[in-house]
């Protein structure tokens, strides 16, 4: 007894190529005859697909535009309840330029974050509690955009982090104005 | 992993994330002009359309959550909004179909496009060689010989055969979900 056509062979003779199988066992197997049907949809509607026009710069700007504008509703903000700023001390530390800021933020989830400055790199670490309340960060300040991925953990880690004033968006909520 | 990609993306758009608002018309922006254009709209008057579909998808983030649910909503509300397009333009309505169902998408329409964006999705999905590699082979019109899609690849023509395997396995579960019958691959005939 044959065995079934294999779906890629079934695919590329949907794209027109001529494939080589067993025209008796396709002929009389019910489920390879579905696979032709499913071979023959994806191949007709991928060519749809990239054929199809994608919208134009005039009206992405204009959708832009309407996000702006509009109506995106108030966005659950982290309200600021510790900040501080500790200086390395040079005869405790190696980077006695550096400096750290850790801060504390409540809302819809607690958010600890640790600033390090040195020279003119700043590096951003921060725990979100509970885990699992988002699966990234994204620092967005001037052009600059930056995400990263938050660990399983809650922890988060932007080891060069833009300077200046950045938004913190944290799934639903943010930050809107941190100062790095 | 396509869901959980767009959930995440729908809940950036929710905090007022531009990138990921851009990022939601990429994906989607296909899908909802082709209402409008198989309806025989085109130029200024489908992106009338498209522009009324992403101000009622900007108002309806907060209770958007199912992103299986996307692709249909964005449908419905295309096909609704292209009926009140064509009112308002006091031209015939377009598509019988349509000036029947009142708006509503008749639902072979529905499920044709939602098959296009489910191979947008798949392909999507994969790495951007593998892409490339699957749209040579399947979707390219007109369709190329396998020295031409090498060549265009930069590939030894012997190694299409393995890579196509592989790229075809990482696409198969995105395609399963929306095409009938079994896309998984089989042991192969003999000749």
């Amino acid at each position: 007894m044959s065995m079934h056509v294999p779906f890629e062979d079934l695919l590329e003779r949907a794209a027109g190529r001529t494939v080589r199988f067993d025209a008796a066992h396709l002929a009389r197997c019910p489920h390879c005859r579905e696979r032709v049907d499913a071979a023959h949809a994806i191949v007709a509607a991928g060519r749809r697909a990239l054929a199809a026009p994608r919208p134009g710069r005039r009206a992405m700007a204009r959708a832009v535009r309407a996000f702006r504008d509009g109506s995106a509703p108030p966005v659950p903000a982290f309200r600021l309840v510790l900040d501080t700023l500790l200086r390395a001390a040079p005869a405790l530390r190696s980077r006695a330029s550096a400096r750290s800021r850790f801060l504390r933020f409540e809302g819809p989830a607690t958010l600890e974050l640790q600033v390090t400055t040195e020279a003119r790199a700043v590096e951003l670490r921060g725990q979100i509690t509970p885990k699992g309340f988002a699966k990234e960060v994204v620092l967005r300040g001037g052009r600059a955009r930056r995400r990263t991925r938050i660990g399983a953990d809650g922890t988060f880690l932007f080891r060069k982090a833009p300077r200046g004033v950045v938004r913190v968006t944290i799934g639903d909520a943010a930050i809107d104005r941190l100062e790095l | 992993m396509q869901d959980s990609v767009v959930a995440e993306l729908l809940a950036r758009c929710r905090s007022g994330d531009e990138d990921a608002w851009r990022e939601l018309l990429e994906r989607y922006g296909a899908l909802i002009l082709s209402v409008p254009r198989r309806y025989g709209m085109k130029g200024a008057q489908a992106d009338d359309v498209f522009a009324d579909v992403c101000l009622a998808l900007v108002r309806a983030l907060p209770s958007l959550r199912d992103p299986k649910a996307l692709p249909q909503w964005l449908l419905r509300t295309a096909a609704r909004a292209t009926w009140e397009a064509a009112r308002r333009s006091k031209r015939a309505v377009p598509g019988e179909a349509l000036r029947l169902a009142g708006g509503s998408l008749p639902d072979e329409e529905a499920s044709t496009l939602e098959q296009e964006q489910a191979v947008r999705d798949a392909l999507r999905a994969v790495p951007e060689r593998c892409r490339r590699l699957l749209e040579l082979l399947y979707f390219a019109v007109p369709g190329l010989s396998y020295d031409e899609i090498a060549r265009r690849l930069g590939l030894a023509r012997g190694s299409l055969g393995p890579t196509r395997r592989r790229c075809l396995d990482k696409m198969r579960e995105h395609l399963a979900q929306k095409f009938a019958g079994e896309v998984s691959g089989g042991p192969r005939a003999p000749s």
